[in-house]
């Protein structure tokens, strides 16, 4: 049983660390980190014990990911992502940061808006587009749900580096087994709200 | 060339690393933050979006006049002159 236990909780003024004892009765509260600031997401680094990333979407200075490796003390920002020269599209919101697999403690994932993915090989300093995804021939029935057209979800399957799952509103969840080089979406069974092709749907 | 100071207001000065101004030369005010991001590369990101565009939320005043109202990122600068760099306020939403 886990001695204690931490929250992470975004907020539009920031971000904030509530710890508990393993009962969980009484929560002490850490923070504001990156006071005055809408952050969407908080993630943590299992893999290092260290490491925070935070999805800041700003009035001020736009959005990005800012890292701490001293669990909260001190931040700075990583490079933003971008799409590749001529893409028209442009980062507009950091939605989810997730830590990748145990076997690969270098690797970061991101979910930004327009719905994106963005991979990390250097804890988070750089991104790179997954084109395979990005550039997925479903995109272009993808549409914004209430809160925008976000990559807001990124599930790493613990038992296998290659798996993951994302989702997207609105576009639905899609599924690797190959590390993001390919992307089948798995939807089936869900309703959509949006117009749907005759091959399936776009939740 | 002129050299101007450009002043750098509120989250600007904390994205500059609590820098408050900076002194460069440049011809006009895209020149003038060019030559800022040069000096403060941690800028370039904060100030523009990967098209080149200049973000929302940010207003340019050359000396005491907004860029908007004159030539833009064009606006002349003369030796002496004072850019800054202010968090535009907007809302009204309740």
């Amino acid at each position: 049983m886990a001695r204690g236990v931490a929250v992470l909780l975004g907020t539009k003024k920031g971000a904030y660390i509530f710890r508990s004892g393993a009962a969980r009765e009484r929560w002490r509260p850490e923070g504001p980190y990156l006071m005055g600031q809408p952050v969407y997401h908080v993630a943590f680094d299992p893999r290092d014990g260290q490491s925070l990333y935070a999805g800041v979407n700003a009035t001020w200075g736009g959005p990005r990911v800012e890292i701490s490796r001293d669990l909260g003390k001190t931040w700075k920002p990583a490079k933003n992502p971008a799409f590749p020269q001529g893409d028209p599209r442009t980062f507009s919101r950091t939605w989810h940061i997730e830590a990748g697999h145990a076997k690969e403690p270098n690797v970061m994932w991101l979910g930004t808006e327009p719905a994106s993915l963005f991979k990390s090989t250097d804890r988070g300093q750089t991104w790179e587009s997954v084109r395979a995804l990005n550039d997925h021939p479903d995109a272009k029935y993808w549409q914004p749900g209430g809160g925008g057209l976000g990559l807001h979800s990124i599930v790493v399957d613990a038992g296998d580096a290659k798996s993951m799952a994302i989702a997207i509103s609105s576009g639905g969840v899609y599924e690797t087994s190959d590390g993001g080089k390919s992307w089948t979406r798995q939807n089936a069974g869900l309703g959509s709200p949006v117009p749907q092709p005759p091959e399936g749907d776009y939740t | 060339m002129a050299k101007v100071t450009v002043k750098l207001h509120g989250a600007f000065s904390e994205f500059a690393g609590g820098a408050r101004s900076a002194t460069v030369e440049a011809t006009d005010v895209a020149s003038a933050l060019a030559a800022l991001v040069k000096t403060y590369p941690s800028l370039a990101e904060r100030i523009r979006d990967e098209h080149g565009k200049m973000r929302d939320h940010l207003s340019v005043f050359a000396n005491e006049e907004e860029i908007r109202y004159l030539d833009g990122e064009r606006s002349a600068l003369r030796d002496g002159d004072t850019v800054h760099l202010v968090p535009a306020v907007s809302g009204g939403e309740d």
